[in-house]
């Protein structure tokens, strides 16, 4: 039947191709159809062809079938990798980065290899294309990925990288440098990976010296938003909490500088973020740090 | 002179009753013969005759009628019996309630509803009070007028737009003037249909290879005729043929590009001539859908494109149950953003498909997240499968971090394998043959076939529809192993939208073009 079926088919498309002006339909073949032609009597020739072909449609449709797998057609799973797989929310939180702050990318997809785990697997494949033009990055995320990537890239050479050049093994999860003027530099000098007083010591001191008292005062305008960014987005992590409950502070202050707030505002919604993304990877230069800064003017009573 | 004594609840004869007024069994044989559906065109009936018009051996068909309260008959036949086969079969399928009642307050004058010649045959006789052999309800041919309604917006089914559930009253509680207006809509939708049924019969008579289908204007205007006549549904499928990379390859390099392309683009022609056929089905049937199943007759009427008030929809019985958003898929319709968010339920495993609609620079509802359970009342649509629902009050919608929102393997107990899958298809299937999209969740690895990929199981393997970054998703979170899998079959394979996964379930579904629409999207939910 379904040989029947499909040989049917064809002449019925080659019928419309040609048109029936140029071709009679073919005769319904015995069965079913041909029930339905002698019961559902159709006066033209386009008529005919319509009632066959919607008959056969439906009858292919409604008739699907599962064919057989072809011997070579299983696919080989990739190499294990006992890494945990990122959580979720990280999946969630890397969309919100890669939409809003995607100066952050650099320090999470390091973060991800520095903590021991591994890129859940809907993450691999976006992440592969997005940096496929940028061989560092690349390379991080294929570390990160783990077995999968070169799996992944087996099957489709569009998630490769576009360019051969090697990239040597110890640069891999060195931040980018990011530009920032020379007034701001001394806020990047202590290294992510310095110990850091609770309260922030002296890079807290200098965080409300230098950003958040101007900040309050308005000599920051939101011409300085991309500096200020670069700044939020390699200082220190353990100085983020104080930073933020600064800028809280700042935006609900009513005493603030007008102008303020433009710029308090995107920076808070860096620095959240950033705070999120190291401690969903359980960062542990992240935490609660207590947050005194006394260079934030406070309302008056 | 008015047929005063005409009754328009009088039923139609029996079988038997025919059979007495035959002139001879070998009559009765022959008409017996010609009971089927396709013979007969513009078949009525109503208080006093039933009439139609027969296909036979003479190039013309056959006028007959039945006066069947005075007992004549008429046909244009040479036959000399009377009644001759052709008024018997007549009969015979009038007995049957194969004749569709026609209402006799239509609006042109009197008795406006029968042909001039069937008119002047009957006035020769009028009607004497109390000759009636039997009584005939007219109650369905206007329930059947009610259903196609009065849509308002033409392109796509706009919540609480005018429509058919405001001409869900009965001829009582409707005036004058609205029924005057909803029969203008039902013959101006029926008149759209019957000249696009034509327009495809002359696609068909003049051949899929005419160099004009090559330009989506020849699409678009056929669209435009069927918006004008409130079948906004058919049009969005007309216009997507116009989309369809066959006419692309045409348009590129004209009646050569087209020809050549026959031999390498078959399948776009098959494609082709299958959704002509199925819009030829649903334009006829729109045609006469008052000889249809209620529930069919609805479906038909969605499928076109006549529309059910959100209010109404909401005033019918929900049904509360534990339902998954088990996927979501946004495809673009002309000039709006369709979202499909497919729910589960997990008492009964029924699918139930929810809309939104976003025109440009609107936002899509987000609210149902792919992976999340909420206890809803879901109301459905009406239809042979029903599968358009809205969700009501909403009883819990556990967020992330509440246990009930957190799936379970029992969850996703309705899943099913591969032959379950085309089981499923074909059962919805049969149920609406033009259907698009049919929901299947199966637990399946994905694999190479010849020409792609496919979904594979113990018991075979089903065509993948996808390539891009869902496919690189799909291959990445199963790792080449079976996983639960939520898919949209559609004619060219199978669309996954949702992959389940222990801790998680990840959207791969078709998203709206962010420069289109606004708003975002989470794709990866925890379980």
């Amino acid at each position: 039947m379904t040989s029947t079926l499909d040989d049917h088919w064809r002449a019925l498309v080659s019928t419309a191709l040609l048109g029936t002006d140029r071709r009679e339909p073919p005769p319904a073949p015995p069965g079913l159809l041909a029930d339905l032609a002698a019961d559902d009597i159709q006066r033209d020739a386009p008529g005919r062809v319509l009632q066959q072909a919607a008959a056969v449609t439906v009858a292919r449709r409604g008739g699907l079938a599962s064919s057989a797998l072809p011997d070579d057609g299983r696919l080989s799973p990739p190499p294990s990798d006992g890494r945990p797989v990122t959580s979720p929310s990280a999946t969630h939180l890397w969309q919100r980065m890669v939409a809003w702050w995607p100066v952050l990318e650099d320090e999470w997809l390091s973060a991800v290899v520095a903590t021991g785990r591994r890129l859940s697997p809907e993450l691999v494949v976006p992440l592969l294309a997005r940096h496929r033009g940028n061989p560092s990055r690349h390379e991080l995320v294929r570390v990160a990925a783990g077995p999968l990537a070169e799996w992944l890239i087996g099957w489709s050479a569009r998630l490769g990288p576009t360019s051969r050049r090697p990239v040597a093994p110890e640069s891999l999860g060195v931040l980018p440098e990011l530009s920032v003027t020379p007034d701001l530099v001394a806020l990047l000098a202590v290294g992510p990976d310095e110990p850091l007083a609770p309260s922030g010591g002296a890079l807290g001191e200098l965080v409300g010296t230098l950003v958040i008292g101007p900040l309050h005062a308005g000599n920051f305008a939101a011409g300085h938003v991309p500096v200020l960014t670069n700044v939020m987005a390699r200082i220190h992590p353990g100085v983020l909490p104080l930073i933020d409950d600064a800028l809280r502070e700042v935006l609900r202050s009513p005493t603030a500088h007008p102008a303020a707030s433009a710029v308090a505002s995107p920076l808070r919604s860096l620095v959240g973020l950033r705070r999120q993304l190291l401690a969903d990877l359980g960062d542990h230069r992240v935490g609660d740090v207590p947050a005194t800064m006394p260079q934030v003017p406070r309302e008056e009573p | 002179m008015p047929d005063v004594a005409e009754n328009p609840s009088l039923q139609p004869w029996q079988v038997e009753q025919v059979y007495a007024v035959s002139p001879s069994a070998a009559a009765t044989a022959a008409a017996e013969a010609l009971v089927v559906g396709g013979r007969w065109a513009s078949s009525g009936c109503d208080g006093r005759a039933v009439w139609g018009r027969c296909s036979g051996s003479n190039a013309e068909p056959y006028d007959c009628a039945a006066d069947y309260r005075m007992l004549r008959y008429r046909c244009t036949c040479a036959s000399r019996q009377v009644p001759c086969k052709h008024v018997v079969a007549l009969l015979l399928m009038w007995a049957r309630g194969r004749v569709p009642a026609v209402p006799p307050d239509m609006p042109g004058g009197p008795r406006g509803h029968r042909p001039h010649w069937l008119m002047r045959w009957l006035d020769e006789v009028p009607v004497a009070t109390g000759s009636a052999m039997s009584p005939m309800p007219i109650a369905p041919v206007d329930a059947a007028v009610d259903l196609i309604g009065s849509p308002d917006s033409a392109t796509l089914d706009i919540p609480d737009g005018d429509g058919l559930a405001r001409d869900a009253l009965t001829s009582d509680e409707r005036s004058p003037d609205d029924r005057r207006a909803r029969d203008q809509k039902v013959r101006s939708t029926a008149a759209g249909l019957a000249e696009f049924d034509r327009w495809v019969h002359d696609r068909v008579r003049s051949g899929l290879a005419d160099p004009s289908l090559a330009h989506p204007s020849a699409w678009d205007d056929a669209a435009a005729r069927l918006v004008d006549a409130k079948a906004g549904a058919l049009a969005n499928r007309v216009r997507r043929m116009g989309a369809a990379p066959v006419s692309r390859a045409g348009r590129r390099s004209g009646i050569d590009a087209r020809v050549a392309d026959a031999v390498t683009g078959t399948a776009s022609l098959e494609h082709m001539l299958a959704e002509l056929s199925l819009l030829h089905v649903l334009a006829d049937a729109a045609q006469r859908l008052d000889t249809l199943p209620p529930s069919l007759a609805d479906s038909v009427a969605i499928a076109v494109g006549w529309q059910v008030r959100q209010a109404d929809v909401l005033a019918g019985v929900p049904e509360t149950d534990d339902w998954i958003v088990m996927g979501r898929s946004d495809t673009r319709e002309d000039r709006i953003e369709v979202r499909r968010s497919w729910l589960r339920a997990t008492s009964t495993g029924r699918w139930a498909m929810v809309l939104s609609f976003a025109a440009y620079g609107q936002a899509l509802d987000d609210s149902l997240v792919v992976g999340r359970r909420l206890h809803a009342d879901v109301f459905r649509y009406p239809g042979a499968l029903a599968l358009r629902a809205l969700v009501g009050r909403v009883h819990d919608d556990g967020d992330a971090d509440d246990d009930a929102a957190h799936l379970g393997a029992a969850d996703l107990a309705w899943t099913a394998d591969t032959a379950g899958a085309c089981a499923e298809v074909g059962a919805m299937v049969a149920a609406e043959p033009w259907i698009e999209r049919v929901p299947v969740c199966v637990v399946a690895a994905p694999c190479r076939v010849r020409h792609g990929w496919g979904l594979a199981d113990h018991a075979g393997v089903l065509p993948l529809a996808v390539d891009g970054d869902a496919l690189g998703v799909l291959l990445a979170c199963t790792a080449g192993g079976p996983l639960p899998i939520m898919c949209e079959w559609t004619p060219s394979g199978l669309l996954p939208l949702a992959v389940f996964l222990d801790d998680r379930a990840v959207d791969i579904g078709p998203v709206a073009d962010p420069a289109f629409v606004s708003g975002g999207l989470a794709r990866t939910v925890a379980l």
